[in-house]
């Protein structure tokens, strides 16, 4: 099963398709949460997930934007995709009819 | 005025910060910085943060810790030497030749030259094997250790330091069935020499053993081996190179005589000592071509 960041990760990727790469992934993650996403943290689960086979990076192009360094692309594989949809059932399942109001 | 001092002094501890990671991380890392406009302390603090939980993944890495205890300290250990006694070994001819035998009498002997011709050729098949394991050594360790290539490098190049530095236990050295002294008896007017006593050896070091295997380490950075049928492969191939290179006779440096158990002729040890380095090279050729005639601009 999934992490919620794990989950949060995969997602931000599958959204942005060919333009998921590092910084564009953290933007995404931060809007989502409304906090600050450290790097060290989406990189080093990125790692974990390309271990476990669930995303594949590459290093992609320099832009002169980065100071002509080059990006990490992230692309959610198969197996992602099925862990991600796994993951976003059992939350929807286990929230149903659930209340979040504060009494 | 002040506050922009300040600003520029944490960006260049940002930026010094950075090195401590792998040259992929660090592109991605401070290329995402300056793509987010994000500097100074908040800079920092991402970068730091992300030095500290790789190091923390490298402590508690059961393959790096099996790649450095099993292969980079024992290699590095055997590489060292043999640079060292390789160098002993070939000093004597660099020294025959290059201070002694140009008389014009000599070198109208023809079996001079052809002395000459089999010496050189001698000395630059042991070159070749050198740099060839050296590279094969390192190309090893960063594949086997990846991202984790910073502590797995310094321990090695800290092991050839050290054992050039401090010599070999005696039980090391018994295990990997090694010269542990030098011999300046047998050449003592070869080794009269400082040049070839102190610098000689330094020199064949650096070019024949830390060079290639710093090179090995950063090919597999730069190009990496996408698939896994490539890359077990290339584990295949370097194993072979490597266990041609543990199998040398104690003397085989020294005497200038590479020779593998059971194996003839000699001249094969060389075709084993490069296999890793042309297989890579065979690999990487038939990747790129295939990039070349992909539709998408994607690396894989």
């Amino acid at each position: 099963m999934l992490g919620e960041f794990e989950y949060l990760i995969i997602s931000a990727a599958a959204r942005l398709g060919d333009e998921a790469y590092g910084a564009a992934i953290r933007r995404d993650i931060e809007e989502a949460i409304g906090g600050r996403c450290s790097i060290g943290g989406l990189y080093t689960t990125l790692d974990r997930l390309q271990a476990k086979g669930l995303v594949e990076c590459w290093m992609g192009e320099s832009t002169p934007i980065r100071g002509g360094r080059a990006k990490r692309m992230v692309r959610v594989t198969r197996k992602g995709t099925q862990e991600a949809t796994a993951f976003f059932r059992a939350v929807t399942f286990i929230t149903r009819n659930a209340s979040w109001e504060i009494r | 005025m002040i506050r922009n001092l300040m600003r520029e002094a944490v960006d260049r501890l940002t930026r010094l910060a950075s090195l401590l990671l792998d040259p992929s991380d660090q592109q991605a890392v401070i290329g995402d910085l300056a793509e987010s406009s994000i500097a100074g302390l908040p800079a920092l603090r991402d970068v730091l943060g992300f030095v500290v939980r790789r190091r923390i993944e490298d402590l508690i890495d059961r393959q790096l810790w099996l790649t450095i205890v099993l292969f980079a300290v024992p290699v590095g250990v055997l590489l060292s030497l043999a640079g060292r006694d390789s160098a002993d070994g070939s000093a004597i001819y660099f020294w025959f030749y290059t201070d002694n035998s140009w008389d014009l009498e000599l070198m109208r002997n023809p079996g001079f030259w052809r002395e000459f011709a089999a010496s050189a050729l001698n000395v630059a098949q042991h070159f070749v094997a050198l740099a060839s394991w050296s590279w094969t050594a390192g190309f090893f360790i960063g594949l086997n250790t990846q991202r984790r290539l910073w502590p797995a490098g310094a321990m090695f190049f800290g092991v050839l330091c050290a054992v050039w530095i401090f010599g070999v236990p005696l039980e090391l050295g018994d295990f990997l069935n090694v010269w542990r002294a030098r011999d300046f008896q047998g050449n003592a007017a070869v080794f009269a020499d400082q040049f070839y006593r102190r610098i000689f050896p330094l020199i064949s070091e650096a070019v024949l053993v830390i060079l290639p295997a710093w090179y090995g380490m950063c090919h597999v950075e730069d190009e990496g081996l996408p698939s896994s049928l490539e890359r077990t492969i290339m584990v295949f191939a370097s194993a072979i190179t490597i266990a041609s290179l543990a199998l040398q006779s104690t003397n085989a440096w020294r005497s200038q005589n590479l020779s593998l158990p059971g194996i003839s002729p000699d001249d094969s040890v060389t075709v084993f000592a490069i296999l890793a380095p042309a297989v890579y090279l065979y690999l990487i050729s038939a990747h790129r071509k295939s990039q070349r005639y992909r539709p998408t601009g994607q690396c894989r």
